[in-house]
């Protein structure tokens, strides 16, 4: 591969790091249009990956040709930054693996302790079917509403149940619904990984917000779909009214 | 080197050998059924008497010297109970749960916020 087709590369990679998170991180384009934000976060995210995992990799091959043909002695000064860049490149993309085994590994981990708490708690809950989902009901006097993407499995607590009008809580439960169908637990997760992957980065920290973001914007937007804005505010409202943490989410469907 | 157990380790075993055992036991018969990194019986009782104020041992006293201890809960309602807690205040930081209320941090907030105050 060419110098120049490999500076190409990472000047793409560069642009899109730079350029992109001032365009997708605007509130109202998040706000008003968070599918197009997550999708526009995952196809730069690819493009920019894919830009700088062809141009390390050209330069590691660039080097290691170095090794191979070298019956030039006039060039030296080219064939020295070759084999300087080829093994900063090797260097880069073994920290980048490194990285990001690491952090799947602890991803997958987390996952399974997980799974494995929800087996002990399974047989004490009631188990119901709502569109393919499993929901499990359990008794408890704390308002717990979750989808556990890993098990593909809404949680839903008996205190939940009593405080929410059939209407609210369906409208509560098409929220978790939607995580599940359209994969958010995934979608988090690549958040977390570009995060875990590239810490100190602006661009994968603003992924990562995005996707925490888009995702409840996105949940909402698909359960008001099904029932209204309206509907899913006061669902929100009647489950959690006093807490802050909802606060900017209603304020968006009620607008 | 003796190396000891933390108090929430130690809490922990006592627990399993409460589980284990059908019926309420005497310290001293708690303090027999471990193995190795036995601890004192001052220890246990110590420790036997704030997991009492916790709720999660019963005690009973007959009257004399011997205090028998149970487990409050069953390994069974103990997990779900924790597993309520844990789940209640749990964060998604692995992106393993997607809460109702959502898992916005401040700075999340602060971005719709400022959409919000555009409109």
């Amino acid at each position: 591969m060419e110098l120049r087709t490999i500076a190409v590369l990472i000047a793409v990679y560069a642009a899109i790091s730079l350029f992109v998170p001032r365009i997708l991180a605007d509130p109202q384009l998040v706000s008003k249009r968070p599918g197009f934000v997550l999708y526009a976060w995952f196809i730069s995210l690819g493009i920019a990956a894919l830009s700088l995992l062809v141009a390390l990799g050209g330069l590691v091959a660039g080097a290691l040709a170095q090794h191979v043909v070298e019956d030039n002695y006039a060039r030296i000064i080219v064939p020295i930054l070759e084999n300087i860049f080829g093994w900063i490149a090797l260097a880069v993309l073994g920290i980048l693996a490194f990285r990001f085994v690491a952090s799947l590994t602890e991803l997958r981990t987390s996952r399974r302790e997980l799974n494995q708490q929800f087996a002990l708690l399974i047989p004490k809950t009631q188990i119901s079917e709502l569109y393919g989902h499993r929901v499990a009901i359990f008794d408890s006097p704390e308002k717990v509403l979750m989808a556990v993407p890993s098990s593909h499995c809404i949680m839903v607590s008996s205190q939940v149940i009593s405080e929410l009008s059939p209407e609210l809580l369906q409208a509560a439960l098409a929220h978790e619904q939607a995580h599940l169908d359209q994969r958010h637990g995934a979608v988090r997760a690549a958040g977390v990984l570009a995060m875990a992957v590239a810490p100190g980065f602006s661009a994968s920290e603003r992924m990562a917000q995005a996707t925490r973001i888009t995702t409840e914007l996105l949940a909402d937007d698909a359960a008001a779909q099904r029932f209204s804005k309206k509907t899913v505010a006061q669902a929100l409202q009647a489950c959690f009214g006093t807490s802050p943490l909802v606060e900017e989410r209603i304020a968006r469907l009620e607008s | 080197m003796t190396t000891q157990r933390n108090r929430g380790e130690l809490e922990a075993d006592i627990m399993t050998i409460l589980w284990q055992n059908d019926s309420p036991m005497t310290a001293k018969d708690v303090q027999a059924q471990f193995t190795e990194k036995v601890p004192a019986i001052t220890t246990l009782i110590t420790v036997l008497d704030r997991m009492c104020a916790k709720g999660q041992v019963v005690k009973n006293s007959s009257g004399g010297r011997s205090q028998t201890f149970a487990a409050a809960k069953s390994r069974l309602d103990h997990v779900a109970s924790t597993m309520t807690s844990a789940l209640q205040t749990a964060d998604d930081q692995v992106a393993a749960l997607l809460h109702f209320a959502g898992s916005l941090s401040d700075e999340d907030r602060a971005f719709l916020r400022k959409a919000l105050d555009k409109n």
